[in-house]
């Protein structure tokens, strides 16, 4: 019915209470007349609920006060770079006026006399990376890291950002296998703030050397951290570091421990690939342990697995 | 428009710094949720805000007191969004979705019905995420006014505001997009 399109139009605005009064009489009217409509209007009530099933995301505070900062930086920087182009216009324009031969002249000489000495300035100002760096590790000896604000890395410059709660906010970047940054990730592995602890642990598989405070550090997390996707990367991550005698041997004690503490299957898996990947002294009571008693029937199949290629070690590993 | 928002506008037209900072933060959380349910990426909605904000100080110049701040604020927010989706040919960095599966603290999830609780509403992921789908198929402007009516509340007035459309033309685009999702979540329906 032509009179029927018009009004399945309106039923959507009804929906949406966005309807005038006049208008829901008509619809409410012709809907007690025709069954299809009806129908039509009841479909759209349902479809509207079931459009609000779709959850919806808030930023907090902390995000917004972050991205604000951000911005406050970036329009900074904007406004003096349009400062100084407009100074740069204003010279043009001074230099662009009809003087004599002679005045221009000097007016050139004197503007290149005064690049050279801007230069010169620059040059003697300028800091090197090595004083840069000296300068920002100086500065956190005289602070207290209250928490941590962000911590990014980019694996291309093996560069590490880490944005920190003092007294004062401060941002230090340096090369992720300088001791003093380490120091630092291993703080940051501390964070109260999940997504901080989860980048850190990111962070430290990018780096090429692992002192005993960020190995200590990633063990403290591993059995202590409350989010089980943090401990899942941290032992992928501690299993594969490079190791020598002694941190092969405290390796293989924190495995055993979440071998038998963690409630976590796919942590205890990890754990199993771990001691398998190790082959650290006599194992066999603790594989032969999980082969019997561990909860996850995966993890039982995979000690069994490794109990049998240790007597037979054609056994493929998977 | 209240007269401190006007002063405030008028400073920052003057390249005042703070007064645009005042100014942005009666509005940006709003603008971060509306970026966010147009791209429905948390990573980008982080970098458009940004490139929003930017473009908004360096066109505070243009605005003129013909319309409310706001409506002229959205309208970059909304146009910046779609031409940042159509710069993308591949989805980059974490969906809504994904980024729930992790345990992240950037984001709160707002309960829309009040009988059910956040896990519950988790539990409702696999049909968040078809409707979203669903949404990600309509056109730029449709899904701009179904975004802002549905999930922000705003009337249809005020999206022709928002949009420099006349009425009829968004009742048309909100017509549209609702019967081809009705369409795609039939099988969701009781009836």
């Amino acid at each position: 019915m032509k009179q029927c399109k018009k009004y399945r139009q309106w039923i959507w605005l009804a929906v949406y209470d966005e309807l005038k009064e006049r208008e829901k009489k008509l619809l409410d009217e012709h809907i007690k007349a025709c069954a299809d409509c009806l129908l039509d209007f009841e479909e759209a009530k349902q479809t509207k609920n079931l459009l609000d099933k779709k959850i919806q995301l808030k930023p907090t505070a902390s995000l917004m006060e972050e991205s604000r900062t951000e911005l406050h930086q970036r329009l900074l920087l904007a406004t003096e770079l349009r400062y100084k182009t407009k100074l740069i216009k204003k010279i043009w324009g001074f230099i662009s006026l009809d003087f004599s031969p002679a005045l221009r002249f000097s007016t050139a000489l004197a503007m290149l006399l005064i690049g050279i000495l801007i230069g010169k300035w620059m040059f003697i100002n300028k800091v090197s990376e090595k004083d840069f760096n000296e300068q920002q590790f100086s500065l956190l000896s005289n602070l207290n890291i209250a928490g941590v604000e962000s911590i990014n890395y980019d694996p291309m410059t093996h560069q590490v950002s880490m944005k920190l709660n003092t007294m004062k906010q401060l941002t230090i970047q340096g090369d992720m296998d300088t001791p003093e940054i380490k120091h630092l990730l291993a703080q940051t592995l501390m964070s109260e703030r999940p997504n901080i602890r989860l980048k850190t642990v990111g962070a430290l598989s990018m780096t090429k050397s692992f002192d005993q405070q960020v190995i200590k550090a990633l063990i403290e997390v591993l059995e202590n951290d409350e989010n089980p996707g943090i401990r899942l990367k941290t032992i992928k991550l501690l299993t594969t570091i490079p190791f020598n005698a002694s941190i092969k041997n405290l390796i293989t004690k924190v495995l055993i421990r979440v071998l038998l503490k963690e409630d976590n299957s796919a942590i205890r898996n990890e754990a199993i690939d771990g001691l398998d990947k190790l082959k650290n002294g006599s194992i066999e009571p603790i594989i032969y342990n999980a082969a019997r008693n561990d909860s996850s029937e995966y993890v039982r199949s995979k000690a069994a697995l490794i109990l049998q290629r240790t007597e037979n070690p054609e056994i493929p590993k998977h | 428009m209240d007269n401190k928002e006007e002063l405030l506008i008028r400073r920052a037209q003057r390249g005042n710094l703070t007064a645009f900072d005042d100014l942005i933060k009666q509005y940006d959380e709003k603008v971060m949720r509306i970026i966010l349910s147009m791209l429905n990426n948390v990573d980008d909605a982080r970098d458009v805000y940004q490139e929003v904000f930017m473009k908004v100080f360096q066109s505070i110049n243009k605005y003129q007191f013909q319309s409310k701040f706001y409506t002229w604020l959205f309208r970059i927010a909304v146009n910046t969004s779609i031409n940042f989706r159509k710069k993308r040919t591949k989805q980059q960095g974490r969906s809504i979705e994904e980024y729930l599966e992790e345990n992240e603290n950037d984001w709160q999830i707002i309960v829309s019905d009040d009988s059910e609780n956040p896990e519950k509403q988790l539990l409702n992921l696999e049909l968040g995420s078809n409707i979203q789908h669903s949404i990600n198929k309509l056109s730029p402007r449709q899904k701009t006014v179904f975004v802002l009516r549905h999930y922000h509340g705003y009337k249809l007035s005020e999206i022709a505001e928002i949009m420099n459309c006349s009425e009829g033309t968004i009742k048309n685009y909100m017509f549209r997009s609702v019967q081809k999702l009705k369409k795609e979540l039939k099988e969701y329906r009781q009836i």
